[in-house]
Protein backbone atom coordinates (compact mmCIF):
# COMPACT_ATOMS: atom_id res chain seq x y z
CA UNK A 1 0.00 0.00 0.00
CA UNK A 2 1.20 3.46 -0.84
CA UNK A 3 0.43 4.98 2.55
CA UNK A 4 -1.30 4.23 5.79
CA UNK A 5 -4.15 6.57 4.84
CA UNK A 6 -4.82 4.84 1.55
CA UNK A 7 -4.71 1.43 3.11
CA UNK A 8 -7.19 2.55 5.77
CA UNK A 9 -9.38 3.82 2.95
CA UNK A 10 -9.16 0.44 1.25
CA UNK A 11 -10.14 -1.34 4.43
CA UNK A 12 -13.05 1.04 4.90
CA UNK A 13 -14.18 0.37 1.34
CA UNK A 14 -13.96 -3.39 1.84
CA UNK A 15 -16.04 -3.17 5.01
CA UNK A 16 -18.57 -1.02 3.22
CA UNK A 17 -18.78 -3.64 0.47
CA UNK A 18 -19.24 -6.41 3.03
CA UNK A 19 -22.19 -4.54 4.54
CA UNK A 20 -23.53 -3.74 1.10
CA UNK A 21 -23.32 -7.38 0.09
CA UNK A 22 -25.00 -8.55 3.29
CA UNK A 23 -27.89 -6.22 2.58
CA UNK A 24 -28.49 -7.46 -0.96
CA UNK A 25 -31.62 -9.56 -1.58
CA UNK A 26 -30.90 -13.25 -2.38
CA UNK A 27 -31.72 -12.94 -6.08
CA UNK A 28 -29.33 -10.00 -6.47
CA UNK A 29 -26.64 -11.94 -4.62
CA UNK A 30 -27.12 -14.76 -7.11
CA UNK A 31 -26.86 -12.29 -9.95
CA UNK A 32 -23.60 -10.95 -8.50
CA UNK A 33 -22.25 -14.48 -8.14
CA UNK A 34 -23.16 -15.34 -11.73
CA UNK A 35 -21.42 -12.23 -12.90
CA UNK A 36 -18.31 -12.84 -10.81
CA UNK A 37 -18.13 -16.44 -12.01
CA UNK A 38 -18.41 -15.49 -15.69
CA UNK A 39 -15.24 -16.30 -17.61
CA UNK A 40 -14.67 -12.73 -18.72
CA UNK A 41 -15.04 -11.41 -15.17
CA UNK A 42 -12.69 -14.04 -13.81
CA UNK A 43 -10.12 -12.97 -16.37
CA UNK A 44 -10.58 -9.33 -15.59
CA UNK A 45 -10.45 -9.71 -11.84
CA UNK A 46 -7.52 -12.08 -11.99
CA UNK A 47 -8.00 -12.96 -8.37
CA UNK A 48 -5.52 -15.77 -8.70
CA UNK A 49 -2.78 -13.28 -9.47
CA UNK A 50 -3.91 -11.14 -6.57
CA UNK A 51 -3.88 -14.16 -4.31
CA UNK A 52 -0.38 -15.12 -5.46
CA UNK A 53 0.86 -11.61 -4.89
CA UNK A 54 -0.51 -11.48 -1.39
CA UNK A 55 -0.64 -15.17 -0.68
CA UNK A 56 1.08 -15.04 2.68
CA UNK A 57 -1.25 -12.48 4.19
CA UNK A 58 -4.46 -14.09 2.98
CA UNK A 59 -3.40 -17.51 4.15
CA UNK A 60 -2.61 -16.12 7.58
CA UNK A 61 -6.26 -15.20 7.87
CA UNK A 62 -7.97 -18.50 7.33
CA UNK A 63 -5.18 -20.91 6.71
CA UNK A 64 -6.32 -21.94 3.26
CA UNK A 65 -7.22 -18.83 1.32
CA UNK A 66 -10.72 -19.69 0.21
CA UNK A 67 -10.79 -17.17 -2.58
CA UNK A 68 -10.01 -20.10 -4.81
CA UNK A 69 -13.67 -20.27 -5.64
CA UNK A 70 -13.15 -17.54 -8.21
CA UNK A 71 -10.08 -18.97 -9.74
CA UNK A 72 -10.34 -20.94 -12.97
CA UNK B 1 -5.51 -46.70 -63.02
CA UNK B 2 -8.13 -44.90 -61.02
CA UNK B 3 -6.94 -41.49 -60.07
CA UNK B 4 -9.38 -39.34 -61.92
CA UNK B 5 -6.91 -38.51 -64.68
CA UNK B 6 -7.93 -39.44 -68.14
CA UNK B 7 -5.67 -38.05 -70.80
CA UNK B 8 -7.45 -37.71 -74.11
CA UNK B 9 -5.81 -38.62 -77.38
CA UNK B 10 -5.33 -34.96 -78.32
CA UNK B 11 -2.99 -34.45 -75.39
CA UNK B 12 -0.73 -31.44 -76.22
CA UNK B 13 -3.01 -30.01 -78.88
CA UNK B 14 -5.23 -27.83 -76.73
CA UNK B 15 -3.98 -24.40 -75.75
CA UNK B 16 -3.82 -23.48 -72.06
CA UNK B 17 -7.19 -22.61 -70.57
CA UNK B 18 -7.65 -20.57 -67.42
CA UNK B 19 -8.27 -22.63 -64.33
CA UNK B 20 -11.75 -22.48 -62.97
CA UNK B 21 -11.69 -19.47 -60.62
CA UNK B 22 -13.46 -21.14 -57.74
CA UNK B 23 -11.32 -24.23 -58.01
CA UNK B 24 -8.19 -22.12 -58.12
CA UNK B 25 -9.28 -20.27 -54.99
CA UNK B 26 -10.00 -23.54 -53.22
CA UNK B 27 -6.63 -24.91 -54.10
CA UNK B 28 -4.89 -21.71 -53.09
CA UNK B 29 -6.72 -21.68 -49.77
CA UNK B 30 -5.81 -25.27 -49.26
CA UNK B 31 -2.17 -24.57 -49.97
CA UNK B 32 -2.16 -21.61 -47.62
CA UNK B 33 -3.67 -23.66 -44.82
CA UNK B 34 -1.49 -26.67 -45.46
CA UNK B 35 1.62 -26.97 -43.39
CA UNK B 36 3.10 -29.39 -45.88
CA UNK B 37 5.58 -27.85 -48.25
CA UNK B 38 5.10 -30.38 -51.01
CA UNK B 39 5.00 -27.76 -53.72
CA UNK B 40 4.80 -24.04 -54.26
CA UNK B 41 1.41 -22.54 -55.11
CA UNK B 42 2.50 -21.01 -58.41
CA UNK B 43 3.91 -24.26 -59.69
CA UNK B 44 0.86 -26.10 -58.49
CA UNK B 45 -1.54 -23.72 -60.20
CA UNK B 46 0.44 -23.99 -63.42
CA UNK B 47 0.21 -27.74 -63.22
CA UNK B 48 -3.51 -27.57 -62.65
CA UNK B 49 -3.88 -25.23 -65.61
CA UNK B 50 -1.99 -27.70 -67.75
CA UNK B 51 -4.13 -30.58 -66.59
CA UNK B 52 -7.19 -28.54 -67.32
CA UNK B 53 -6.00 -27.59 -70.75
CA UNK B 54 -5.44 -31.21 -71.61
CA UNK B 55 -9.02 -32.04 -70.78
CA UNK B 56 -8.14 -34.10 -67.75
CA UNK B 57 -10.51 -34.49 -64.88
CA UNK B 58 -8.97 -31.76 -62.76
CA UNK B 59 -11.95 -31.36 -60.48
CA UNK B 60 -11.98 -34.99 -59.53
CA UNK B 61 -8.26 -34.88 -59.01
CA UNK B 62 -8.37 -31.77 -56.89
CA UNK B 63 -11.31 -33.09 -54.92
CA UNK B 64 -9.06 -35.86 -53.79
CA UNK B 65 -6.33 -33.41 -52.90
CA UNK B 66 -8.67 -31.07 -51.07
CA UNK B 67 -10.04 -33.93 -49.00
CA UNK B 68 -6.73 -35.52 -48.38
CA UNK B 69 -4.79 -35.02 -45.19
CA UNK B 70 -2.36 -37.80 -45.87
CA UNK B 71 1.11 -36.53 -46.72
CA UNK B 72 1.79 -39.48 -48.98
CA UNK B 73 -1.37 -38.76 -50.94
CA UNK B 74 -0.40 -35.17 -51.37
CA UNK B 75 3.14 -35.95 -52.39
CA UNK B 76 2.07 -38.55 -54.90
CA UNK B 77 -0.70 -36.45 -56.40
CA UNK B 78 1.46 -33.35 -56.45
CA UNK B 79 4.26 -35.21 -58.16
CA UNK B 80 1.85 -36.30 -60.85
CA UNK B 81 0.68 -32.74 -61.28
CA UNK B 82 4.24 -31.54 -61.53
CA UNK B 83 4.81 -34.09 -64.21
CA UNK B 84 2.24 -32.45 -66.43
CA UNK B 85 4.60 -29.49 -66.59
CA UNK B 86 7.30 -31.75 -67.91
CA UNK B 87 4.94 -33.12 -70.47
CA UNK B 88 4.52 -29.60 -71.81
CA UNK B 89 8.25 -29.44 -72.52
CA UNK B 90 8.69 -33.02 -73.61
CA UNK B 91 5.67 -34.04 -75.65
CA UNK B 92 4.86 -37.68 -75.31
CA UNK B 93 4.22 -39.54 -78.53
CA UNK B 94 0.59 -40.29 -79.17
CA UNK B 95 0.28 -43.73 -77.70
CA UNK B 96 -2.56 -45.43 -75.99
CA UNK B 97 -4.25 -43.44 -73.27
CA UNK B 98 -3.39 -45.99 -70.62
CA UNK B 99 0.25 -45.99 -71.52
CA UNK B 100 0.41 -42.20 -71.44
CA UNK B 101 -1.06 -42.19 -67.99
CA UNK B 102 1.28 -44.87 -66.82
CA UNK B 103 4.30 -43.02 -68.17
CA UNK B 104 3.13 -39.83 -66.51
CA UNK B 105 2.70 -41.54 -63.21
CA UNK B 106 5.92 -43.41 -63.56
CA UNK B 107 7.84 -40.22 -64.11
CA UNK B 108 6.50 -38.68 -60.94
CA UNK B 109 8.96 -40.31 -58.62
CA UNK B 110 12.39 -38.76 -58.97
CA UNK B 111 14.03 -41.87 -57.58
CA UNK B 112 12.52 -44.11 -60.20
CA UNK B 113 14.01 -44.01 -63.69
CA UNK B 114 11.70 -43.17 -66.57
CA UNK B 115 10.30 -46.43 -67.82
CA UNK B 116 7.04 -48.13 -68.48
CA UNK B 117 4.81 -49.07 -65.60
CA UNK B 118 5.40 -52.75 -66.26
CA UNK B 119 8.98 -52.33 -65.10
CA UNK B 120 7.85 -50.58 -62.01
CA UNK B 121 5.00 -52.42 -60.30
CA UNK B 122 5.69 -50.84 -56.90
CA UNK B 123 4.62 -47.46 -58.13
CA UNK B 124 1.35 -48.92 -59.29
CA UNK B 125 0.79 -50.34 -55.83
CA UNK B 126 1.68 -47.01 -54.31
CA UNK B 127 -0.83 -45.21 -56.47
CA UNK B 128 -3.50 -47.77 -55.62
CA UNK B 129 -2.86 -47.00 -51.95
CA UNK B 130 -3.20 -43.31 -52.73
CA UNK B 131 -6.51 -43.94 -54.42
CA UNK B 132 -7.83 -46.06 -51.53
CA UNK B 133 -6.65 -43.52 -49.03
CA UNK B 134 -8.35 -40.68 -50.89
CA UNK B 135 -11.60 -42.67 -51.00
CA UNK B 136 -11.41 -43.30 -47.25
CA UNK B 137 -10.82 -39.62 -46.76
CA UNK B 138 -13.91 -38.73 -48.75
CA UNK B 139 -15.92 -41.19 -46.69
CA UNK B 140 -14.59 -39.65 -43.47
CA UNK B 141 -15.69 -36.25 -44.78
CA UNK B 142 -19.19 -37.60 -45.42
CA UNK B 143 -19.28 -39.03 -41.90
CA UNK B 144 -18.35 -35.65 -40.42
CA UNK B 145 -21.17 -34.01 -42.38
CA UNK B 146 -23.63 -36.59 -41.06
CA UNK B 147 -22.45 -36.04 -37.48
CA UNK B 148 -22.80 -32.29 -37.82
CA UNK B 149 -26.33 -32.78 -39.11
CA UNK B 150 -27.08 -34.99 -36.11
CA UNK B 151 -27.48 -38.21 -38.14
CA UNK B 152 -25.43 -40.20 -35.66
CA UNK B 153 -26.78 -43.65 -36.47
CA UNK B 154 -26.14 -43.16 -40.17
CA UNK B 155 -22.62 -41.90 -39.42
CA UNK B 156 -21.93 -44.96 -37.25
CA UNK B 157 -23.19 -47.27 -39.97
CA UNK B 158 -20.95 -45.60 -42.53
CA UNK B 159 -17.85 -46.24 -40.43
CA UNK B 160 -18.62 -49.95 -40.63
CA UNK B 161 -16.45 -50.31 -37.54
CA UNK B 162 -13.36 -49.82 -39.66
CA UNK B 163 -10.23 -48.74 -37.81
CA UNK B 164 -9.02 -46.80 -40.83
CA UNK B 165 -12.27 -44.93 -41.41
CA UNK B 166 -12.75 -44.14 -37.72
CA UNK B 167 -9.16 -42.98 -37.47
CA UNK B 168 -9.53 -40.72 -40.51
CA UNK B 169 -12.82 -39.38 -39.16
CA UNK B 170 -11.16 -38.62 -35.85
CA UNK B 171 -8.30 -36.85 -37.62
CA UNK B 172 -10.79 -34.66 -39.44
CA UNK B 173 -12.73 -34.04 -36.23
CA UNK B 174 -9.55 -32.82 -34.55
CA UNK B 175 -9.23 -30.19 -37.27
CA UNK B 176 -12.81 -29.05 -36.96
CA UNK B 177 -13.10 -25.83 -35.02
CA UNK B 178 -15.78 -23.34 -34.08
CA UNK B 179 -18.37 -25.95 -33.30
CA UNK B 180 -21.65 -24.95 -31.78
CA UNK B 181 -23.24 -26.64 -28.78
CA UNK B 182 -25.43 -28.94 -30.86
CA UNK B 183 -22.52 -30.05 -33.04
CA UNK B 184 -20.38 -30.82 -30.01
CA UNK B 185 -23.21 -32.87 -28.53
CA UNK B 186 -23.52 -34.76 -31.82
CA UNK B 187 -19.81 -35.54 -31.91
CA UNK B 188 -19.94 -36.71 -28.31
CA UNK B 189 -22.87 -38.97 -29.20
CA UNK B 190 -20.95 -40.29 -32.21
CA UNK B 191 -17.80 -41.08 -30.22
CA UNK B 192 -19.85 -42.70 -27.47
CA UNK B 193 -21.59 -44.73 -30.17
CA UNK B 194 -18.27 -45.84 -31.66
CA UNK B 195 -16.90 -46.83 -28.26
CA UNK B 196 -20.06 -48.76 -27.41
CA UNK B 197 -20.57 -50.47 -30.76
CA UNK B 198 -17.04 -51.27 -31.83
CA UNK B 199 -15.22 -52.56 -28.75
CA UNK B 200 -12.60 -54.37 -30.83
CA UNK B 201 -11.17 -51.19 -32.30
CA UNK B 202 -7.42 -50.64 -32.27
CA UNK B 203 -6.53 -49.65 -28.65
CA UNK B 204 -4.61 -46.55 -29.74
CA UNK B 205 -7.64 -45.31 -31.68
CA UNK B 206 -9.82 -46.05 -28.67
CA UNK B 207 -7.47 -43.98 -26.55
CA UNK B 208 -7.53 -41.08 -29.01
CA UNK B 209 -11.32 -41.22 -29.11
CA UNK B 210 -11.52 -41.07 -25.33
CA UNK B 211 -9.14 -38.12 -25.23
CA UNK B 212 -11.20 -36.29 -27.82
CA UNK B 213 -14.34 -37.12 -25.86
CA UNK B 214 -12.89 -35.58 -22.69
CA UNK B 215 -11.90 -32.43 -24.56
CA UNK B 216 -15.33 -32.09 -26.11
CA UNK B 217 -17.05 -32.56 -22.77
CA UNK B 218 -14.93 -29.80 -21.28
CA UNK B 219 -15.66 -27.56 -24.26
CA UNK B 220 -19.37 -28.22 -23.88
CA UNK B 221 -19.21 -27.52 -20.16
CA UNK B 222 -17.48 -24.23 -20.88
CA UNK B 223 -20.11 -23.22 -23.42
CA UNK B 224 -22.92 -24.10 -21.04
CA UNK B 225 -21.24 -22.16 -18.25
CA UNK B 226 -20.78 -19.15 -20.51
CA UNK B 227 -24.46 -19.23 -21.38
CA UNK B 228 -25.36 -19.20 -17.72
CA UNK B 229 -22.92 -16.39 -17.03
CA UNK B 230 -23.95 -12.80 -17.22
CA UNK B 231 -22.52 -9.81 -18.96
CA UNK B 232 -21.79 -6.55 -17.14
CA UNK B 233 -24.14 -4.71 -19.51
CA UNK B 234 -27.03 -6.90 -18.45
CA UNK B 235 -26.66 -6.54 -14.71
CA UNK B 236 -29.57 -5.13 -12.77
CA UNK B 237 -29.10 -1.74 -11.18
CA UNK B 238 -28.89 -3.25 -7.68
CA UNK B 239 -26.24 -5.80 -8.70
CA UNK B 240 -24.28 -3.18 -10.58
CA UNK B 241 -24.25 -0.95 -7.51
CA UNK B 242 -22.26 -3.64 -5.74
CA UNK B 243 -20.24 -5.02 -8.63
CA UNK B 244 -18.84 -1.72 -9.86
CA UNK B 245 -17.08 -0.69 -6.62
CA UNK B 246 -16.05 -4.29 -6.06
CA UNK B 247 -14.30 -4.38 -9.44
CA UNK B 248 -12.70 -0.99 -8.75
CA UNK B 249 -11.43 -2.32 -5.43
CA UNK B 250 -9.83 -5.36 -7.04
CA UNK B 251 -8.30 -3.21 -9.80
CA UNK B 252 -6.95 -0.90 -7.12
CA UNK B 253 -5.39 -3.80 -5.20
CA UNK B 254 -3.76 -5.08 -8.38
CA UNK B 255 -2.07 -1.73 -8.85
CA UNK B 256 -0.14 -2.01 -5.61
CA UNK B 257 3.06 -3.90 -6.16
CA UNK B 258 4.15 -4.16 -2.54
CA UNK B 259 2.86 -6.60 0.06
CA UNK B 260 -0.70 -6.17 1.10
CA UNK B 261 -0.97 -5.16 4.75
CA UNK B 262 -2.33 -7.92 6.89
CA UNK B 263 -5.51 -6.08 7.88
CA UNK B 264 -6.32 -5.32 4.22
CA UNK B 265 -5.75 -8.95 3.33
CA UNK B 266 -7.97 -10.03 6.21
CA UNK B 267 -10.76 -7.69 5.19
CA UNK B 268 -10.53 -8.81 1.58
CA UNK B 269 -10.55 -12.42 2.61
CA UNK B 270 -13.68 -11.78 4.68
CA UNK B 271 -15.44 -10.19 1.72
CA UNK B 272 -14.49 -12.98 -0.67
CA UNK B 273 -15.46 -15.61 1.87
CA UNK B 274 -18.89 -14.03 2.21
CA UNK B 275 -19.42 -14.15 -1.53
CA UNK B 276 -18.10 -17.68 -1.68
CA UNK B 277 -20.50 -18.81 1.05
CA UNK B 278 -23.43 -17.50 -0.96
CA UNK B 279 -22.19 -19.47 -3.94
CA UNK B 280 -21.97 -22.60 -1.80
CA UNK B 281 -25.46 -22.08 -0.39
CA UNK B 282 -26.74 -21.63 -3.91
CA UNK B 283 -25.09 -24.85 -4.98
CA UNK B 284 -26.68 -26.77 -2.10
CA UNK B 285 -30.18 -25.62 -2.99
Amino acid sequence: MASNDSHQAVIAEIHRLIKHYDALPPDIKKEVIRFLQSPHTITRLNLKKLQEKHNQQIMQKDGLGNINLYVV
Amino acid sequence: MELGIHAPSNLNKNPLKPVDQQLEEKITDYLKSSSRSVHNPTEFKTSVALLNSKGMDVKSFCKQILNSTNTNDLNAITNILKQTGQLENEPIPQESQTKQNLIMQNQTNANIPKSTINENPNLLDQLKIVQTSATDQLLAGEIISLIKKGSIQEALTKTNGSDVIIDKTLSLLKKTNMLNQQQIQSIIAFINGVLANFPSLNPSIMESLKEKLDKLKKELEHIEKSEESIDEKHLSESAEAFVEPFMDLIDNLHQHEGNMPKDVANALSELLQKIEDTGDDDGKQ
